[in-house]
């Protein structure tokens, strides 16, 4: 059987050498974040430092001091007590983070350092970072993230405009205009309605691996732009755009909440409050996913890692003494989808992004005032506080938490818008 | 005990993978991980020792040691039983960030790989059993949509399609298990057992079956 061998050796393996690298980077990092080793620690050692820990546990739990300590240790992990830097200071993962907060888009930079872009609404990277889609009642603009209210196009509606989302490619943009699908060129040229009745959900353009060239970001480039969207009836439709070719319309309706592509385009997710379907574009296959969630428990939101078919999701669950978030990671496409549970704590998690490369997790905490860092890798977590304050100078209480609006760029866009 | 690094296939003055480091370009070359000679299994095993040593007391550069001799193997056999590129990808990745987690409790004395590989087709087989059960017939998509949706690829897709791998996919996940597991990894029957928790009688059945299929439909040299 050395045939068989040679031959299974040698067969060819899609994106050996990417994987083999981007693999790399995530081992190193765990690596380099995991704990001094405990392997040179001699037995006696060890036995003392139990004997010590449990003299100590003893005494925790058995005199009035120890009592008091207790109490102090649960009054610190109460809601909103992780301990938390005060101010944003950089981003774990690099990138650019955009913000929208009730003054309008923040542009939260890798320094910490943030930018109000203007008195905008809803905002929305391209694919390249370039630009930032932002709508202000019934405009939709393009904006320059570098500046403030630097206005590179801009264009009217005849109703409010909301959901505006770039295509990777760079070369479109949609939104929603009241309850109608446009599409727009990546340039402000070219408005047109792509559906009407559709749901107030964000369109979601499928990924592509490499942002166009110039010369072919015009409209005759096949399949390039695929857009996904839901209609008023709850149906999930993926239409070509520049041919008007509907690719799926989902049979099934439901109240969804969100839509969102994996990084290479093969699977698009859909979920309402209490579960998700995967179309799997490659097999033509979708997956139900049962996450098991009791009626108490909603999904807030979902997103793919960058890179990979993982999910990261947010859930919230009501109970007698206050809701309660989790943070929630797993395949979409397998029996143990969200089998993972890193993150729970009192309150609410509005929402979150991953970084640009995948490694960091950024979820929003709404009930403390905070931002959760999260590496899934090593498990850590860097909480930052005061948000609501960093983009709400001179705030009081009871400013809306501010919305995680995408965390850029990916490596796919840097050359393109 | 199983894995590659037991069993090296050729022998010769040196033992070590080849990778194509300098291809980093989105043209999909295979890595080639074909071993080239090793001078003594014992002197293999003292080698990475000595790197598991060196990476328990923090020395990344036996870290990286460690992970592009093994990462390979394990990413080929991930492969070759979800044939799903980033299936793969993430079964072999979390397989090395459960060994960075088990590192420090990691018995020296037993070899690396084959532990790692037992994790990666264990898994790779629980992952596609899970993703066959979970399928269902999607009628919605356009009929078209299959080609009409491939994604924009920088090279062509012709590369990826290889007669052994297509006669692989067909076979079920635990028939791709022993085949990966014997002919890619040079594990014995034994070996399969213990790995996949299952009789050697089976493993040998499985074995037989997989490779009268497999002979059915590519031309396999004996």
């Amino acid at each position: 059987m050395g045939d068989l061998r040679r031959r299974l050796r040698n067969a060819p393996i899609p994106e050996e050498h990417e994987a083999r690298e981007r693999s790399w980077r995530v081992v190193r990092a765990a690596y380099a974040e995991r704990g001094p080793s405990t392997t040179g620690a001699s037995a006696p050692r060890r036995l003392a430092v139990a004997l010590v820990a449990a003299a100590i546990v003893l005494a925790v739990v058995l005199t009035p001091a120890g009592a008091k300590v207790v109490d102090f240790v649960d009054d610190a992990v109460s809601p909103g007590a992780r301990h938390a830097e005060p101010a944003l200071t950089h981003l774990p993962g690099g990138g650019s983070v955009l913000v929208e907060s009730t003054n309008g888009p923040w542009v939260v930079n890798s320094d910490g350092a943030k930018r109000l872009l203007g008195d905008y609404d809803a905002a929305a990277w391209s694919a390249g970072g370039r630009f930032v889609a932002v709508t202000a009642g019934r405009e939709l603009m393009a904006v320059e993230p570098t500046a403030t209210d630097a206005i590179h196009w801009s264009i009217p509606s005849a109703r409010p405009v909301t959901n505006p989302s770039w295509s990777t490619s760079g070369v479109r943009v949609a939104y929603l205009s009241g309850d109608s699908l446009r599409v727009v060129a990546g340039d402000g040229t070219e408005d047109g309605l792509l559906a009407r009745h559709v749901a107030s959900v964000t369109p979601e353009w499928r990924p592509q691996r490499k942002p166009l060239p110039p010369d072919f970001q015009v409209s005759g480039v096949p399949r390039a732009n695929l857009l996904a969207y839901v209609t008023s009836s709850g149906r999930v439709v993926v239409e070509d755009t520049d041919s008007g070719k509907v690719l799926l319309r989902s049979g099934d309706t439901a109240q969804r909440k969100g839509l969102a592509w994996s990084s290479d385009g093969k699977l698009l997710l859909s979920f309402t409050a209490h579960d998700l379907l995967t179309y799997d574009f490659a097999s033509r296959a979708r997956f139900p996913v049962a996450a098991g969630m009791p009626l108490s428990t909603q999904l807030q939101t979902v997103a793919f890692q960058p890179g990979s078919h993982r999910v990261a999701a947010i859930t919230t669950t009501a109970r007698s003494s206050g809701p309660r978030s989790s943070l929630l990671l797993g395949r979409p496409d397998t029996e143990k989808f969200l089998a993972q549970r890193p993150l729970s704590d009192p309150g609410r998690f509005s929402d979150l992004a991953w970084s640009p490369r995948g490694d960091w997790l950024l979820v929003g905490w709404s009930t403390a005032d905070q931002w959760l860092f999260f590496n899934p890798t090593t498990g850590r977590v860097t909480p930052v506080g005061d948000i609501a304050g960093q983009f709400d100078a001179g705030a009081t209480s009871g400013v809306p938490f501010p919305r995680l609006a995408g965390w850029c760029c990916t490596a796919l866009g840097t050359n393109s818008p | 005990m199983i894995g590659p690094g037991l069993r090296p296939v050729v022998a010769g003055p040196r033992e070590e993978i080849q990778l194509d480091v300098e291809s980093t370009d989105s043209v999909a070359v295979p890595l080639r991980v074909s071993r080239a000679a090793s001078p003594s299994k014992a002197l293999e095993r003292r080698r990475e020792r000595r790197w598991v040593k060196a990476a328990q007391a923090g020395s990344e550069q036996a870290l990286e040691h460690l992970y592009r001799r093994h990462w390979p193997w394990a990413h080929r056999a991930a492969y070759l039983v979800v044939h799903d590129a980033a299936a793969a990808e993430d079964i072999a990745q979390e397989a090395f960030l459960s060994a960075i987690r088990s590192l420090d409790r990691f018995d020296r004395s037993r070899p690396f790989g084959p532990w790692l590989n037992r994790i990666v087709v264990n898994r790779a087989i629980d992952w596609t059993r899970a993703r066959s059960l979970r399928r269902e017939t999607a009628g919605e998509f356009d009929a078209d949509v299959a080609s009409a949706t491939e994604p924009v690829r920088e090279t062509g897709s012709a590369i990826y399609s290889d007669e052994v791998v297509e006669a692989l996919r067909r076979l079920s996940p635990e028939h791709r298990a022993v085949v990966v597991l014997r002919y890619l990894l040079d594990c014995t029957p034994g070996e399969i057992a213990k790995a996949l928790g299952v009789p050697r009688g089976t493993v040998n059945s499985r074995l037989r079956r997989a490779l009268d299929r497999l002979g059915a439909e590519i031309e396999v040299e004996e």
